[in-house]
């Protein structure tokens, strides 16, 4: 049964080089057909765990499935070539000895002459290479390199498809417009994907389910929204988007803060003091003479005007303003918490409590 | 170490009547010729020797292919379906080809000039025709003729290499980098260390231990010791002072005016910096006999009273060693980057203060570096010291081919001891700092 719902199964899989450990005890189930993130922060261990699954490491201990076959237990070891899984690497690894068709008709091997030809001509319209067959790695442009790259993972029609940092070596322009384009091939080509990223704007935009990855072990798993709106932990709240903490203490009518009230997102019991989640979305920034808050700076960000405002308290938090409007340092003004959804709270730690 | 050491220690220990068969006669009182020795006087036996000895030139440039290699090639062509050996044959091996090739190209090159290896196992190729044409007086047009001949048969490899080359540094695209995998040899790892100590032993500690050997014989047998020391009492402290004086002087001036040049083509590169370039690089397609002969003829023709002076062959040397100073200091000040001359620039010097003040002290370790292989290169240089050298004036190179030459082998293994010590000294202390630019050459 798990075998037609998850295409792959790893469990309590560890992995260390020498001294440190990669990946400790760590689980993880993806669906078949859902394009699947490993988010997390360089040297989480990510990297490894994709492979892992490709069968470029060997675990220490647990069990790696691919489509309900044990690949790797102890005991059990099927090597990469064996796993029929496509890669693209973050280099790309293009041969640079081969030109872009052979490239792409390399993993093609015991297929005849001519259904290779119209394979590779194939994958060459998919991702948008026509007439660059003949071409070398090194005369293409960093975005017609990952074309490349993304046809030769899929040239064999492998169900599993594991993308490492895809988009890092190109510039941000090219991202935006490759990250799109990436995605749509992948639904086409209806294969199970697993990306390893460390920009969490790129996890979240384009994965169904994103897990973050810390010290080895996954944080959380979720859709991207949910993971969003609802971090169950620390580390993932600040992992994702440029979130703070306020104090605040649990009441009956919600949770209450220094600059307002609202729902939260957890069941903790009322009187208990919490750290509250909060992102510049959820506060409501408006100029009064009368404001207790004080602008301390102002960045423009195109869209919106990020400042850093000084609550009575002395606590900072970011809020956003209008893009058409600067309000000079020491403006006066209010904030108001008004998030339109519960927020998470965690309980208050220590040392993130405020010092008046 | 240079061949014609080796080809001298491997002829003391297996010709007739040599070291081998004088153990084998004294142990068994066998007669002379009994026991089989290979004969080393034939292609194969020179094939053997050379090989040995220039394998370097293949295996520098093999590993450095190797190691620059990513990991993800290999890693992909896993992915995509290859076995470890189906990876090695479709993507490693093509990757280091050009790199192999290039140095196979130098092995060919460098044994069409060699000189006095060939000389030594009596085995006639054209740089020994053409020396027993020059020596014997008997004819100079032939040796000149012989010696176009020769140049048009190195020709073909000089471009080869440097198209290899150039076609080299178009495959090595940026990639990142991971640790290789390290392979478990298993039942392999006792045959595979074996082959690999063979080559290390035969090629190093043999020719070693049969000079030290040889040394040691010679001073604990005073005969021998007086033989040595008589060839005009100084020997080989004065040979050894003799070549250290010429070959720094040589190393000092082709560094100095190769700088120049290197620096031209580097910062203002133009057409004509690079035809410079490229003049200055020509004289690397000459196999040293015959820049060697041009030299004398020059000399001969139109500077007669520098000819059979010091001064001659230190210019001789310094002619041999231009094109190597201006490789490494091209690498050398390639790896300076403009933008910190620039910087400096910005930050108020001139334009001879940031050379002097940055882009010299950044480049200096690289600077002493190839000092030091221009050093070692004319230390081990025998035919253009044969060819200029002042009479009375012997470097350790000519005093070590002219006993083995006269077959006096006890003679020609001290100065080779002491030619080793000498050029050994700057190589480890340049193959110690591994962060200099220098580009790996053969010894």
């Amino acid at each position: 049964m798990t075998a037609s719902t998850f295409l792959i199964e790893l469990r309590k899989v560890s992995k260390r080089f020498g001294s440190v450990e990669a990946v400790r005890e760590l689980s993880l189930a993806v669906p078949r057909g859902s394009l699947f993130a490993l988010l997390g922060a360089s040297g989480c261990g990510k990297t490894t765990v994709l492979r892992l699954v490709a069968g470029l490491e060997k675990p220490d201990s647990g069990e790696v499935k691919l489509n309900g076959r044990t690949v790797a237990a102890p005991g059990v070891w099927v090597p990469p070539e064996a796993r029929r899984v496509g890669m693209v690497f973050q280099d790309y690894a293009l041969f640079p000895h081969l030109t872009v068709a052979a490239n792409i008709a390399f993993p093609l091997n015991g297929v005849s002459s001519t259904d290779r030809r119209v394979r590779v001509a194939e994958l060459m319209a998919l991702v948008g290479l026509d007439g660059l067959g003949d071409r070398y790695p090194h005369q293409l442009s960093g975005g017609q390199q990952q074309r490349v790259a993304l046809a030769r993972a899929l040239a064999p029609r492998p169900e599993i498809v594991l993308l490492d940092e895809p988009f890092s070596n190109l510039d941000a322009g090219l991202r935006q417009s490759m990250r799109a384009e990436v995605r749509d091939i992948l639904r086409r080509a209806g294969a199970t994907t697993i990306f390893v990223t460390h920009d969490q704007e790129e996890a979240l935009s384009l994965a169904d389910i994103v897990a973050v990855m810390n010290a080895g072990a996954i944080e959380q798993v979720g859709a991207p929204a949910e993971l969003f709106a609802l971090p169950a932990t620390r580390f993932v709240a600040e992992f994702l988007g440029g979130s703070f903490f306020l104090p605040a203490v649990v009441t009956a009518r919600g949770v209450e803060t220094e600059i307002g009230c609202a729902a939260q997102g957890t069941a903790w019991p009322p009187g208990m003091e919490v750290d509250m989640l909060v992102r510049p979305d959820d506060l409501t920034l408006r100029v009064e003479p009368g404001g207790a808050a004080r602008i301390e700076s102002g960045v423009f960000r195109g869209d919106v005007y990020i400042y850093q405002v000084r609550l009575a308290s002395g606590r900072m938090v970011r809020c956003f303003g209008p893009h058409f409007e600067r309000y000079a340092p020491g403006t006066a003004v209010t904030v108001e918490l008004t998030p339109g959804h519960p927020l998470a709270c965690f309980p208050r730690q220590k040392t993130e409590s405020p010092s008046s | 170490m240079p061949a014609y050491v080796a080809a001298a220690c491997w002829l003391i220990v297996f010709r007739r009547g040599g070291l081998l068969e004088t153990v084998y006669r004294q142990w068994t009182g066998a007669p002379l010729g009994s026991l089989p020795l290979p004969d080393l006087y034939t292609l194969p036996g020179a094939a053997l020797i050379i090989s040995l000895c220039v394998f370097p030139y293949v295996y520098l440039p093999a590993a450095s292919a190797l190691r620059s290699i990513s990991r993800s090639l290999e890693d992909a062509a896993r992915v995509a379906g290859r076995s470890a050996w189906g990876t090695f044959r479709e993507v490693t091996l093509p990757l280091i080809l050009p790199a192999v090739t290039a140095g196979a190209l130098l092995v060919g090159l460098y044994v069409l000039s060699d000189f006095g290896t060939v000389v030594l196992l009596q085995y006639r190729t054209f740089t020994v025709s053409i020396f027993r044409q020059f020596a014997g007086q008997t004819d100079r047009a032939a040796a000149s003729i012989l010696s176009l001949f020769l140049i048009g048969l190195t020709l073909p490899l000089v471009l080869g290499e440097l198209r290899l080359n150039r076609r080299e540094r178009r495959l090595n695209v940026g990639q990142t980098r991971r640790p290789p995998e390290v392979l478990r040899l298993n039942g392999w790892r006792w045959p595979a260390l074996g082959a690999v100590t063979l080559v290390a032993g035969l090629a190093l500690f043999f020719p070693f231990a049969v000079l030290s050997g040889q040394t040691l014989q010679g001073l604990l047998f005073p005969t021998e010791v007086d033989r040595i020391w008589s060839v005009g009492n100084e020997g080989v402290w004065v040979h050894g002072r003799n070549s250290v004086m010429v070959a720094g002087t040589a190393a000092t001036l082709a560094l100095a005016l190769a700088f120049a040049p290197v620096y031209l083509d580097a910062r203002f590169p133009s057409r004509w910096t690079r035809l410079l370039l490229a003049a200055c690089k020509m004289p690397y397609a000459l196999p040293g006999l015959i820049a060697g002969l041009s030299f004398v003829m020059f000399l001969n023709q139109w500077v007669n009273f520098l000819y059979g002076t010091v001064a001659a062959l230190v210019l001789a040397f310094t002619f041999r060693l231009m094109p190597q100073a201006l490789a490494t200091n091209e690498a050398v000040l390639r790896s300076v980057p403009l933008s910190l001359e620039q910087a400096a620039r910005t930050l108020g010097q001139t334009g001879w203060g940031a050379f002097w003040r940055v882009t010299l002290p950044v480049a200096a370790p690289g600077v002493i570096a190839s000092w030091a292989l221009a050093f070692i290169a004319a230390m081990k240089e025998l035919p253009t010291a044969i060819l200029l050298r002042p009479p009375g004036f012997d470097t350790l190179p000519v005093s070590i081919w002219s006993a083995a030459d006269e077959r006096v082998y006890t003679q020609a293994a001290p100065p080779a001891l002491l030619l080793i010590m000498l050029t050994l000294i700057p190589l480890a202390w340049v193959y110690s700092r591994q962060t200099t630019p220098v580009r790996d050459l053969p010894e």
